[in-house]
């Protein structure tokens, strides 16, 4: 589905400097967007904002024909349905892969777990605790518990930042693999420009004034 | 496009931050009702209470406050520095064992000494076989030096439990850049390691000076007239309510101002290192003479503070046992356990959705939630028995025509003739203990795994209850066990807001000793002691990772 931000702006508190200050975009369905940008210049914050983590954003968000947030309006984010894969995959550490993969799921079932797990290629991995998988395999964990909440929207925070960089290449792959086998919109942030030259269908850089 | 749906306009504050802030406000209830009802115009009870009580009151809560607090702070920086500065043999059993003498209240280690000290006690009694001539008055341990040595042997575990963590876990670098510069122990200690420790040494030394002003049962013992007495005496002896209540308001005043001036002393100085970079400290080994000589030290101090009375009490509760209704006793067991466990499951649920809420707060509006949620802590059990009498005794008039509704013959006094006015003067009392290790737990797992919980599709509170209590799992248990042995062990709040006839052990062993009965009040004080033991264990097990919970 089509994402539409108009006219964003966000500071943490009354005192602190606008972080976001008028910003628009438009990401149309099925295309991947890459947010790049410096430390601190707000990617992270934009996506805890379309999720609808921060609530004190002002502006408008709309995903296909429903509005997320507008002057009167804010959908919290448990009703948005919008998968949101954290930096550090935030996996609940005392559930196996499969608990957490069907954590996400409205109705579990274990047709959706196979494919899944399939998809992810984490079979074999099911009874394993977080602590116990590769950094890969973690992250393969968080984005199929993720999909499988069937969200509107992916978004992605640094998707690589915890990996070696000599399994970056692979990984790259199979993520653009995954996401686009799922036709899902997605917008992802990150600080390297090669992720994001490889993933992304366009690229939207970010810069702290 | 989609109509707006009632649920998702925009609001200010959640119902969430609304009830926690409901839930602080009726805590500090007691306290609110000092504070409303104190009167400052003078009459003739309080120009009496001036006259003949207050300045005795003062000074000898004065002199307990600020001799034990040299004594045990003493006990207890010595120890901590032993255990975290140097390696000898059985430390590690050691250093739990030096916990141990806190499963001792004041009161019982009181009467116990008192008992043993006596003219009829063990020591004159073996002196007087082995033909050595002792004058009564050097074995005389009711009075307030005996007091300060009762305070210290049994809460300087609040101090060396907090200076010993912090010199593990922090202070390694410190400490070796000191000893690579060349400095010797005392001037290591004097230099480097007092300044360090002074936040968990004041941390420390502001609980046990809590504990001493809110001690009711060893000055009751041992005659002496302190301020805790004094509120206590004038209340419930001779029912001066506007004497007590303005009393237990110089007292609250008094301990905020304290805590006040601690914190503006401390300023903007910086004693903890940002966290991940400090070391844990490598202990020196101690060898020979001098190893053998520390578990002399520490063997001889725990015999004092703890194996002597216990052994004692073991003595005496052979010797009463046949005298000891026991079936009462299942009775008494059962109501100390019901209102320890009432009020500690209460402590932990409250605060655990205090601390939750908490953490999407202000940092300002947070920090004034945890002031307000600890202030019961820092008042002694008089103020908040008188405070909570006050409320209830309140409620209780709003609620009567409701009472009479239901039941036409219904008491005026209904809740406050009830378990609900002790339990609920526990949560007030002990809220704190619970809310720092909630606290700090949910401060240590952060937000992150909520907001991937609230993705998928669920509230921030049913991902609080499915995703971070399990986590927390171990936390909330030490903070049952912590609460547990405060609730378990006190003894002014339980004397004088349980219902008519509702015994507890703590009243029990207080109505014996009262009576002149030690040895039967060993019964009862042995139950106290040997479930505070037990919960001490747990702990320790929990915080070594053997008490059987599973850590992923």
């Amino acid at each position: 589905m089509k994402l539409v931000i108009e006219n964003l702006h966000f500071r943490y508190h009354p005192k602190a400097e606008k972080i976001f200050n008028g910003f628009s975009l438009s990401v149309e369905e099925g295309e991947i967007l890459a947010v790049l940008g410096s430390s601190g210049c707000g990617k992270s914050t934009l996506l805890r904002i379309i999720s609808g983590l921060e609530e004190n954003a002002q502006g408008s968000i709309r995903i296909g024909n429903t509005v997320f947030q507008n002057k009167l309006l804010f959908v919290p984010v448990e009703k948005r349905n919008i998968g949101f894969v954290f930096q550090d995959y935030a996996l609940f550490p005392f559930m196996t892969v499969e608990q957490n993969i069907k954590f996400g799921m409205k109705k579990p079932s274990s047709e959706q777990l196979h494919q899944l797990l399939e998809l992810t290629q984490l079979k074999g991995l099911e009874n394993r605790y977080p602590h116990e998988l590769s950094g890969g395999q973690q992250q393969r964990t968080a984005l199929a518990r993720t999909l499988a909440s069937k969200p509107a929207l992916l978004l992605m925070d640094e998707p690589f930042s915890n990996l070696d960089t000599n399994l970056v290449d692979e990984l790259r792959k199979d993520l653009k693999r995954i996401i686009k086998s799922q036709k899902i919109t997605t917008v992802l942030v990150t600080h390297n420009k090669e992720d994001a030259d490889f993933l992304a269908d366009k690229i939207v850089q970010l810069s702290a004034e | 496009m989609n109509i707006l749906k009632k649920t998702n306009i925009k609001r200010k504050v959640s119902i969430r931050t609304l009830l926690a802030f409901l839930f602080i406000i009726i805590i500090n209830l007691p306290i609110i009702a000092i504070i409303s009802r104190v009167n400052f115009s003078s009459n003739d009870n309080w120009e009496h209470f001036k006259q003949y009580l207050l300045l005795d009151a003062v000074s000898n809560t004065f002199y307990l406050v600020l001799f034990t607090l040299l004594l045990s702070g003493i006990i207890g920086v010595l120890f901590a520095v032993i255990v975290a500065l140097f390696d000898f043999p059985l430390k590690h059993l050691f250093k739990w064992v030096l916990y141990i003498p806190i499963t001792i209240p004041p009161y019982i280690a009181a009467y116990v000494y008192a008992g043993m000290l006596s003219y009829t006690g063990i020591i004159q009694r073996l002196c007087r076989s082995w033909g050595i001539d002792l004058k009564p008055q050097w074995l005389d341990i009711m009075n307030l030096r005996g007091a300060v040595f009762i305070y210290s042997i049994t809460l300087y575990p609040y101090i060396y439990g907090a200076v010993k963590s912090f010199l593990e876990n922090h202070s390694g670098n410190l400490v070796d850049t000191a000893r690579v510069l060349g400095y010797k122990p005392i001037k290591l200690f004097g230099k480097v390691i007092l300044p360090l420790i002074r936040i968990p040494l004041i941390g420390g030394l502001m609980l046990v000076m809590m504990e001493v002003v809110s001690d009711y049962g060893v000055v009751k013992y041992f005659n002496i007239q302190t301020m805790s007495s004094t509120i206590f005496q004038s209340w419930f002896g001779m029912g001066e309510t506007g004497v007590a209540i303005r009393l237990s308001f110089y007292v609250m005043i008094c301990i905020i101002a304290l805590q006040g001036i601690e914190e503006i002393m401390r300023g903007r100085k910086k004693y903890v290192i940002g966290s991940g970079r400090g070391r844990p400290i490598k202990p020196v080994k101690l060898k020979g003479f001098k190893g053998y000589a520390v578990i002399i030290l520490i063997t001889l101090f725990i015999g004092i503070a703890f194996i002597v009375p216990v052994g004692q009490m073991l003595v005496w509760a052979m010797l009463a046992f046949y005298k000891v209704n026991l079936s009462n006793l299942n009775q008494i067991l059962f109501n100390t356990l019901i209102y320890c466990i009432l009020a500690t499951v209460l402590i932990l649920a409250l605060n655990v959705w205090i601390a939750h809420s908490r953490r999407w707060m202000a940092a300002k509006s947070g920090l004034i939630m945890s002031k307000l949620t600890q202030l019961g802590y820092s008042m002694p059990g008089a103020i908040i028995a008188v405070g909570t009498i006050t409320v209830f005794v309140a409620i209780d008039g709003l609620l009567h025509p409701l009472y009479r509704y239901f039941d036409p013959n219904s008491k005026k006094l209904l809740l406050s003739s009830s378990i609900t006015m002790l339990v609920f003067a526990f949560v007030v009392r002990y809220m704190a203990i619970g809310f720092n290790s909630v606290n700090s737990a949910f401060a240590k797992i952060g937000v992150k795994y909520n907001d991937a919980a609230r993705t998928l599709g669920i509230g921030r509170t049913k991902a609080m209850m499915k995703i971070e209590l399990p986590m927390l799992k171990s936390s909330l248990i030490t903070g049952f066990i912590l609460t547990f042995i405060d609730i378990i062990k006190e003894l002014p709040l339980t004397l004088l807001l349980r219902p008519f006839n509702y015994n507890t052990l703590a009243s029990r062993v207080y109505e014996y000793a009262n009576d002149e009965r030690i040895h039967e009040a060993s019964v009862p004080a042995l139950i106290i002691i040997s479930l505070s033991t037990l919960a001490v264990i747990l702990l320790v097990r929990i915080s070594s990772g053997k008490g059987g919970i599973k850590k992923r």
